[in-house]
């Protein structure tokens, strides 16, 4: 079965680390693969589409050597590939213009502040996947350990009938 | 009393009055007298004689609106009093009151008129020296605009020295509650690199600790030590070797969690090959066991690169405030360059930045204000630069004098500007930048002087611009 990637974008190894060791949990059922810049990003959603998975959720930072953040989200958006990825920025400098550029043009799902507080990440990153699932209808069973449970209620209902 | 002319109106009319008097006199009439604050006329009364004035001074004046009496005029010997009144058969125009001892004469008007209409040579004189009286009130009337005129426009000059007076104060109250927040930054940034440094020398300390206790409670366990001793070593990895290894592992042990495989990849090959038997036979208990010792190596060495990342983040900033010094010392220039590129960091490190720093000796100046010099000059480069363009900072020697210029590739200075770039108030940033005022090199500049030193712009010929400080190693 095609195993759901989570893929977090961030060039501060630390600080990539600590995003890593929060969302680990979730590789229960989920995959997390990370990324360094937006070049090796887009290699690595390639890569994982070639082996027969599919990513689910893009974390990504802004500052980053090379294309910044919201750049890459703007241009993963274009293609038709990536569009079903949801897309997080995680990031203690993105500017009004660059947040509302990401809004607007690369239909970024959700913004989160360096740092964040508490769970807010692990959160998130269930929230994202769970809309993630609804929006691609698949089966949500495997991964209820880890779901959003109000965002994906109707599609149980769904899939617990269906499997009857 | 105010608003008059001292000097009393005396008509010169000499043969006219000298006419009427005899006339008066053999018509019977008497010189009458007044003294001094005595009325001769009430304002608004009715008047139906003429009075002519023969000695000595008589006041006028009039009731302005809000109620005051307003002085008109001083008339002397010779004038007409009464004029309007007696001649038009309206209200009295004004007061008339003595102001010296006063001799005059009262004709009636019904005397008066029968005999202008008679007397041809009486009517003659009479309007001869009425026009002489009104005439002589005519000019000084005339006088009086004149002079108010000429007092308007000294207003008017007043004005605009005051305006101009008000613009300049208020050019240097900005210029001061700039330098004062830039002063009470100072201080605040003292305050907090001195505020964090207590808590970051405690954990110095204590991290060193653990760094000692640890491998000294672990002695008897070699092999545990020494996987204590490989984290606190182990280097990150760039994530694509990271995805590669990983991949080797999981492939190669079916049942290896990923988290698992995440953590082993940092291990050494020797270490990793220790424990490739308890993978093969899936022995989680002992694998977890090694794992925790090696995380347990790792997480101290990341405390202490971040506790030396504070420790120099606070020295900088101390260095880079400088509140302890008010007096001009030996600068190193070095030094400030170095804090300063410390404190901006979080901001350069979106640009390429090019270094280009000469040996340089010491400058007579103050390194908290050298600092702030540095610091306008390289956030200007920065709002004026694109991102991932390159900003260069150079520095070195020249005849007598130590200069640092900072060039960078942005959208340059406007030529209408140039000239007038260090002046308070003029910038290019649009939309208000983080002060709004324009002051930043007006008040670097100023600073520069200070130390007898320069602060210059010139345009690159393809792009950008280059801010050149010059400061002189003795003053």
């Amino acid at each position: 079965m095609s195993k759901i990637t989570i893929v977090c974008v961030e060039d501060e190894p630390d600080v990539l680390d600590a995003v890593i060791r929060e969302l680990e949990p979730l590789e229960d059922v989920f995959v997390i693969e990370a990324a360094e810049n937006a070049k090796e990003a887009r290699h690595l959603l390639e890569q994982i589409q070639e082996r027969g998975d599919e990513t689910a959720v893009l974390f990504c930072d802004h500052i980053m050597p090379g294309e910044n953040g919201v750049d890459l989200l703007v241009d993963l958006q274009k293609d038709e590939r990536w569009q079903d990825v949801r897309k997080v920025l995680l990031t203690g400098q993105a500017g009004l213009e660059a947040t509302v550029k990401a809004v607007n043009q690369a239909e970024l799902a959700y913004y989160i502040a360096k740092p964040w507080e508490g769970d807010e990440l692990m959160q998130i990153a269930k929230r994202e996947v769970s809309q993630y699932l609804v929006a691609k209808d698949l089966n949500p069973m495997p991964y209820l350990k880890h779901v959003n449970m109000e965002i994906v209620q109707d599609l149980v209902r769904k899939h617990l009938s269906a499997d009857r | 009393m105010s608003g008059f002319d001292s000097q009393p109106i005396i008509p010169s009319t000499t043969e006219a009055l000298e006419g009427l008097v005899t006339w008066a006199r053999h018509a019977g009439y008497e010189t009458l007298s007044l003294e001094p604050h005595q009325r001769m006329i009430r304002e608004g009364d009715d008047n139906s004689s003429l009075y002519i004035l023969l000695k000595g001074e008589v006041h006028l004046s009039k009731k302005s609106p809000d109620g005051r009496s307003q002085n008109l005029d001083v008339l002397g010997p010779g004038s007409l009093i009464g004029i309007l009144s007696f001649w038009t058969g309206k209200p009295s125009f004004s007061d008339s009151i003595a102001h010296t001892h006063v001799e005059y004469l009262k004709v009636e008007r019904s005397v008066f008129d029968s005999t202008f209409a008679a007397d041809a040579e009486f009517s003659r004189l009479t309007l001869q020296l009425l026009v002489a009286n009104l005439s002589d009130r005519y000019r000084r009337v005339v006088g009086l605009n004149l002079k108010v005129a000429g007092l308007t426009q000294e207003l008017q000059h007043e004005r605009n020295a005051l305006q101009t007076a008000v613009e300049d104060l208020k050019q240097t109250r900005n210029q001061m509650v700039h330098r004062e927040k830039l002063v009470t930054m100072g201080q605040l940034l003292a305050g907090i690199a001195h505020e964090i440094n207590n808590p970051s020398t405690s954990l110095m300390q204590s991290v060193a600790r653990l760094g000692q206790e640890l491998p000294a409670l672990l002695k008897d366990h070699p092999d545990q030590l020494r996987l204590l001793e490989a984290g606190n070593s182990a280097a990150f990895i760039s994530t694509s070797e990271s995805r590669k290894k990983m991949d080797d592992l999981l492939s190669a042990y079916s049942d290896l969690s990923r988290g698992r495989a995440r953590r082993l990849i940092r291990f050494p090959e020797a270490l990793l090959n220790e424990i490739r038997p308890d993978l093969e036979l899936s022995k989680w208990d002992k694998v977890d066991e090694r794992i925790r010792l090696f995380e347990l190596g790792s997480s101290l060495h990341s405390i202490q690169i971040a506790n030396d990342r504070i420790t120099r983040l606070v020295k900088s900033l101390k260095r880079y405030s400088r509140q302890d010094e008010s007096d001009t010392t030996d600068v190193n220039i070095e030094a400030c360059i170095q804090d300063t590129l410390l404190v901006l960091n979080h901001r350069l490190k979106h640009y390429d930045l090019s270094l280009d720093l000469a040996d340089l000796p010491l400058v007579p100046g103050q390194a908290g204000e050298i600092n702030q010099i540095l610091t306008n000059l390289l956030t200007n480069a920065c709002e004026a630069t694109d991102v991932g363009k390159t900003i260069c900072l150079r520095s070195g020697k020249s005849e007598g004098a130590v200069w640092v210029e900072v060039e960078d590739e942005g959208h340059g200075i406007p030529e209408s500007l140039i000239k007038k770039i260090f002046e308070p108030n003029v910038t290019t940033k649009s939309g208000g930048g983080q002060y709004g005022l324009g002051l930043g090199l007006a008040i670097s500049r100023d600073l520069a002087m200070q130390y007898e030193g320069t602060l210059s712009a010139r345009n690159l010929k393809d792009a950008g611009a280059v801010f050149r400080l010059e400061l002189p190693l003795t003053p």
